[in-house]
């Protein structure tokens, strides 16, 4: 392969660079007379990361955002299971916002989660559904960190996300092989995880680079992978419902309260119009 | 349907053609508006075939690399004749409220 355009069309899946690479890259070179050119460059890395998408899965809106909820879900639980997480590394000594049992909690949590890597089959789901549920009231009872509040709805959200994406998994059939996250998600998630675990940056600013950050990287790139703007709007439509349990608990005393509730929502409308946009994009010629 | 894909499908209409020879036709056609990059163009050739409308025609190895010819399907001929169409019945809408004064078009 010619030397010019082999680094930007690394961005293709392997095997569709195996088949084309060597005519995509000397169709570059004939459209830019032999010569280095940022457009064909430019050209072939976004198409490349837009092949991913389109290959991973299969052209099909459906799967844009079924992959896209997917991936929400994931870190959605991530968050849920962060602080705890960090206190059984032994990462922090801090135990004042913890359960009265943070490894119970924490064994409750990891059960759905080992079983959702398994899961492939129906069987499956459903204990792995059953587990959340089951995990969900006793970290109620104990009045849990691991769900910020004691609030047993909020609790039953939180584990939804991992029954959602054990039902996903099931439906879809094809267990590990069919969840093929974005790479800049996947290399976000990372991020949060060893955040968390390393306290670098604070838990803070890791919530906001993903509640902020994520949408600003979907709408960076609404035409090329969808399924970053789809995962962004889904972690703010759970964070809605969130927030909508805090206040249905609580009650409204505060504007906070609305503002909380109605901040999310705008996000969430705005990123699915978008999103719609992009998926439309990626999908028709 | 979006303006390179509409000149990629109007330039199969000649027959068979590779790659490059798709986006220098396409560039042709349009007297140089649509200029496709190596990426745009294979993404929207693949989309194409993907959805029936055209067919990789055959292949042949220029200085050890492939090259595939494509053609346009029975479907893609009828999708593009079907965008002429739409174009002409809304040029034909600019020169009724015009009164004949709408810039004429290449067709």
């Amino acid at each position: 392969m010619s030397p010019r355009y082999a680094i930007v069309v690394r961005a293709y899946p392997n095997s569709y660079r195996h088949e084309c690479g060597d005519e995509l890259v000397e169709t570059a070179n004939e459209l830019a007379d032999h010569r280095w050119s940022f457009r064909q460059a430019r050209s072939l890395a976004f198409e490349g990361l837009r092949t991913r998408a389109r290959i991973s899965t299969n052209g099909s809106p459906r799967l844009v955002w079924a992959n896209g909820i997917a991936v929400a879900l994931g870190l959605w639980y991530l968050l849920r299971t962060a602080m705890p997480m960090t206190y059984l590394l032994g990462a922090t000594g801090d135990v004042s916002g913890f359960s009265q049992s943070p490894r119970a909690t924490m064994g409750f949590a990891l059960v759905p989660l080992v079983g959702l890597v398994l899961t492939t089959r129906w069987p499956t789901a459903v204990l792995v559904t059953l587990t959340a549920i089951f995990a969900a009231i006793q970290a109620y009872q104990n009045d849990s960190r691991l769900f910020d509040h004691d609030d047993l709805v909020s609790a039953l959200i939180s584990q939804g996300a991992i029954i959602g994406l054990a039902w996903w998994l099931a439906l879809r059939g094809q267990g590990r092989r069919a969840f093929s996250p974005p790479t800049a998600i996947v290399l976000l998630a990372a991020f949060v995880a060893t955040s968390y675990v390393f306290d670098s940056p604070g838990v803070i600013e890791v919530l906001a680079l993903l509640y902020i950050g994520l949408p600003i990287l979907g709408l960076v790139m609404v035409t090329i992978d969808p399924r970053v703007l789809v995962a962004a709007t889904t972690l703010w439509l759970l964070r809605t419902i969130w927030s909508v349990s805090m206040v249905l608990a609580f009650g409204i005393d505060d504007l906070l309260y609305l503002l909380m509730i109605a901040v999310p929502m705008l996000v969430t409308g705005i990123g699915t119009m978008l999103s719609r946009y992009g998926i439309r994009r990626l999908t028709t010629p | 349907m979006r303006e390179p894909t509409y000149f990629v499908l109007l330039t199969l209409l000649g027959g068979p053609l590779h790659g490059y020879g798709i986006a220098k036709r396409a560039e042709a056609l349009s007297e140089g508006r649509v200029r496709l990059a190596a990426g745009t163009l294979y993404g929207a050739l693949d989309r194409l075939t993907d959805q029936g409308l055209i067919s990789v025609d055959s292949e042949d190895l220029v200085n050890g690399r492939r090259r595939r010819y494509y053609r346009i399907s029975q479907s893609g001929r009828q999708a593009v004749l079907a965008e002429v169409e739409r174009m002409r019945s809304s040029v034909a809408v600019a020169d009724n409220l015009s009164g004949g004064q709408a810039p004429a078009v290449a067709t």
